[in-house]
């Protein structure tokens, strides 16, 4: 996945739910600063903020 | 059915003293976990003990506190306690994580533990029927880390809680479980409800037009030193409309930065400015990360809306509530003299909580009551 708006998408689909994607979303912006539910356009394909947010959810137990 | 829930609230001294009467509110119950939050000046481990020889079937856990309360009073130097049967909880585990140099570590090995107990990960149980508790130590700022390792081992797991006190010495805090006194330590506690729940978090704040980039800070002693690329006194006094060498507690109590989230504050309270030019905040913000600029509203009716809430989420009237309320805003209401409106919120219903020097759920936050509320 190469841009904010695939992680979204893809965990959204994960999730099942928007309180389970709210509740992933509120632990990966404490812990990152991004918002998924406001994606900002000039971080959207910004590599280093994608990986950061891949690590994060990785660690989560989303996404492989 | 016998009772399912009571709270308790004694000022006594000693421990011995304090037990007795805790033990008289609480009265007969067949409970499965027991909550008290007790001053520095209690012998907690001898409180904890006493309640535990009472309700043996019961796990006993606590901490100290910078204030107490329950539903219709409160104080300071005083203990809590809520005591909650089967018909609430039909399971409760607990394990303590010793955190010193290594909390992650320390809260992955007391996951296990709760494992191995519930009979499958944390990341495995239904978060439905499922709520953890946090007592941690308020004075190690290891908030943020264990919160989250909290998130890699039970992302979808609501652990709830509060960051021990000590009445604004700043000098310890202690937790408390089945006798046993620990510092620099967490306590996780696994609940299976029997009840319907919810979590609670309010805070009384909105956002400002002012929204600042912090782009130099430093995570580890929660200071920020620049945002938009301009020192953050500057750039914060300027929003609050002080000059630098007017920032103080009364400024920072009540304009917060807040990260906001799907409209909600997140709310990192500011502490004190560094002679290095820094401030420094009771919660970590990291580079990068977007924040508002807060301004206050009304405590005691953002208190009430929270307790709607839950009433709305629960489908009627709570049936108790395990609550985490910020030291700073015990101040505000010392200031206003609010505690009675406060109480107000939570008429009707047992509750009991304490003053923390910060709330967790999902992280680390300040300026908040957060708890849990059930059926």
């Amino acid at each position: 996945m190469k841009t904010l708006e695939e992680i979204r998408h893809a965990l959204c689909q994960h999730a099942g739910s928007e309180v389970v994607f709210g509740m992933i979303n509120t632990r990966l912006v404490l812990r990152t600063g991004v918002n998924l539910r406001a994606i900002k356009p000039e971080a959207d394909r910004d590599a280093a903020t994608v990986q950061k947010v891949l690590a994060a959810l990785r660690e989560f137990g989303y996404l492989s | 059915m016998p009772v399912q829930i009571r709270s308790a609230l004694t000022h006594a001294l000693p421990a011995e003293t304090a037990s007795a009467e805790l033990l008289e509110q609480l009265g007969e119950l067949d409970a499965r976990v027991v909550f008290f939050f007790c001053s520095h000046y209690h012998d907690g481990a001898e409180l904890s003990r006493r309640l535990r020889e009472r309700y043996p079937q019961a796990e006993v856990v606590g901490c100290t506190t910078a204030g107490e309360f329950v539903q219709d009073r409160g104080g300071e130097a005083g203990v809590s306690a809520l005591a909650l049967g089967a018909g609430k909880v039909r399971a409760a585990h607990v394990a303590l994580a010793r955190l010193g140099e290594a909390p992650e570590a320390a809260v992955r090995a007391a996951a296990e533990r709760l494992a191995a107990a519930a009979g499958a990960p944390l990341r495995e149980l239904d978060a439905s029927r499922h709520a953890g508790v946090l007592l941690i130590d308020g004075l190690g700022m290891h908030e943020e880390r264990v919160n989250e390792e909290l998130g890699r081992v039970a992302p979808l797991l609501s652990f709830v809680g509060g960051s021990a006190g000590d009445n604004l010495e700043f000098r310890q805090t202690r937790l408390f479980w089945n006798g046993v006194s620990v510092s620099d330590a967490a306590l996780l506690v696994l609940l299976e409800m029997a009840v319907p729940f919810t979590i609670t978090k309010t805070c009384s704040f909105a956002p400002t037009a002012h929204r600042f980039t912090i782009t130099r800070a430093d995570p580890a002693t929660r200071t920020v030193y620049e945002v938009d690329g301009e020192p953050v006194t500057r750039a914060y006094a300027r929003a609050v409309g002080v000059r630098p060498d007017e920032l103080d507690g009364a400024v920072f109590m009540r304009h917060p930065l807040g990260i906001m989230v799907d409209d909600e504050p997140w709310i990192r309270s500011p502490q004190q400015v560094l002679p290095d030019g820094g401030i420094r905040f009771y919660c970590q913000i990291l580079e990068g990360m977007e924040v508002h600029v807060m301004r206050p509203t009304d405590l005691t009716g953002e208190t009430r809306a929270a307790v709607g809430r839950a009433r709305e989420a629960l489908g009627g009237a709570p049936g108790g509530a395990l609550l985490f309320n910020c030291i700073l805003r015990r101040l505000e209401l010392d200031a206003t003299g609010g505690h009675p409106q406060f109480h107000e919120a939570f008429r009707g219903f047992p509750a009991a909580g304490f003053h923390t020097y910060g709330e967790s759920w999902l992280g680390h936050i300040n300026q908040t009551c957060t708890g849990l509320v059930f059926a």
